[in-house]
């Protein structure tokens, strides 16, 4: 069934609301040309992100974009060819973000289950902080196309290799053949699921018992390897 | 996987009626299973074969159902329904979520197989894979 042009419910406290700082003041500011575009490019990404998140992909428009976002179409056209264009370049900064976080996770003590730990901990968190958001990068990415799915597929394998990274950090041999691209996208469908049903606050509660499933398939010693 | 299917309602429809043959058949054998595992691997089994016997169901199953949400949201039906059955029926279960991410694993990897290949792994090697992911849980 379509959604177009109808609103979905609210959700509390994503932080998708746009903030009060992007937008210049309006008239003569004197600010480079570079800073104008660099603000425009942000204020457009993040009202592409709350639009989506209210009217789904297909209910928004390059016109509702804009004037949420507050600027021009001629704006808008300057910086992106089109509505996908803009939504694959915020896809691709959102998932950007989330593996950093996630590459950060890595860095931080506790040896290579404690690090796994950390990893999965700042995933189910950055999720559950940000559920429209979720919604419009893991479920109206199929209302938007084959490129889109591409581009999920390579931040799937980023976030794989991350898994894998863990299981060679534990004995230096490699993960078992596709363990980590499956366990990849078992966590995807699982936090999918959640986000599908409105319950991301309930991803936090599931660290420790996707943390022991993690260290069960790369066949971590949690013993030896306390978190 | 060179075949491609539109989610289209009729065949939206006969997907579902596999599914519920797959659940239908699941409810009968996963009580009798000596493990948890042996009930999943029967299921499971028993799922490949149904998809195995209609291209249309298996390219929704597989590969139709991470880029359409009607056969995604199909396919999320059944497998909540077998997992709810796994819990209901066995004793033995290990718990929801890793019962979910196990399913969820099983599923990737065959479908990882079946886009890379020019037919789908035939039923042998389906069920290794289900062998190998399910009798070396040890949670």
């Amino acid at each position: 069934m379509s959604e177009r042009g109808r609103a979905r419910p609210a959700a509390r406290g994503d932080g998708l609301e746009p903030r009060s700082d992007p937008q210049l003041p309006s008239g003569r500011h004197g600010l480079p040309r570079e800073e104008v575009l660099s603000n425009q490019r942000e204020r457009i990404l993040r009202a592409l992100a709350a639009t989506i998140a209210r009217y789904g992909y297909d209910g928004s428009s390059v016109e509702r974009i804009v004037k949420r976002a507050g600027v021009s179409r001629r704006t808008f056209y300057e910086q992106f060819a089109d509505r996908e264009q803009a939504y694959l370049e915020a896809y691709d900064e959102a998932a950007g973000c989330l593996l950093e976080r996630l590459r950060a996770a890595w860095e931080e003590p506790g040896g290579g289950a404690g690090q796994l730990r950390q990893c999965l901990r700042s995933m189910l968190e950055t999720v559950a902080a940000e559920p429209r958001l979720a919604r419009t990068f893991m479920i109206d990415v199929l209302a938007v196309g084959p490129p889109a799915l591409e581009r999920r597929e390579r931040h799937m394998r980023s976030f794989a290799a991350l898994l894998e990274r863990g299981a060679r950090a534990h004995d230096g041999s490699p993960a078992p053949p596709l363990a980590a691209d499956g366990l990849a996208a078992a966590i995807y469908e699982a936090v999918l699921t959640r986000v599908s049903r409105g319950q991301t606050e309930e991803l936090p509660g599931l660290l420790e018992d996707l943390h022991s499933f993690c260290l069960m398939i790369f066949h971590y010693s949690a013993v030896a390897e306390p978190s | 996987m060179r075949h491609t299917a539109q989610a289209d309602p009729d065949t939206l429809a006969a997907y579902e009626r596999s599914l519920d043959r797959v659940y239908q058949h699941s409810r009968e054998v996963m009580a009798s299973a000596p493990t948890w595992q042996a009930s999943l691997y029967r299921a499971l089994s028993a799922c490949y074969l149904e998809m195995c016997s209609d291209p249309d169901a298996l390219y929704l199953h597989f590969i139709a159902t991470a880029q359409d949400s009607s056969v995604a949201r199909a396919r999320a039906r059944h497998r909540d329904r077998l997992l709810s059955l796994l819990s209901v029926t066995r004793e033995d279960a290990p718990t929801p979520l890793h019962a979910e991410l196990l399913l969820g694993m099983i599923h990737a990897t065959i479908r990882f197989q079946v886009a890379s290949q020019e037919d789908p792994p035939d039923l042998d090697a389906a069920e290794q894979t289900f062998a190998t992911l399910l009798f070396d849980y040890d949670g």
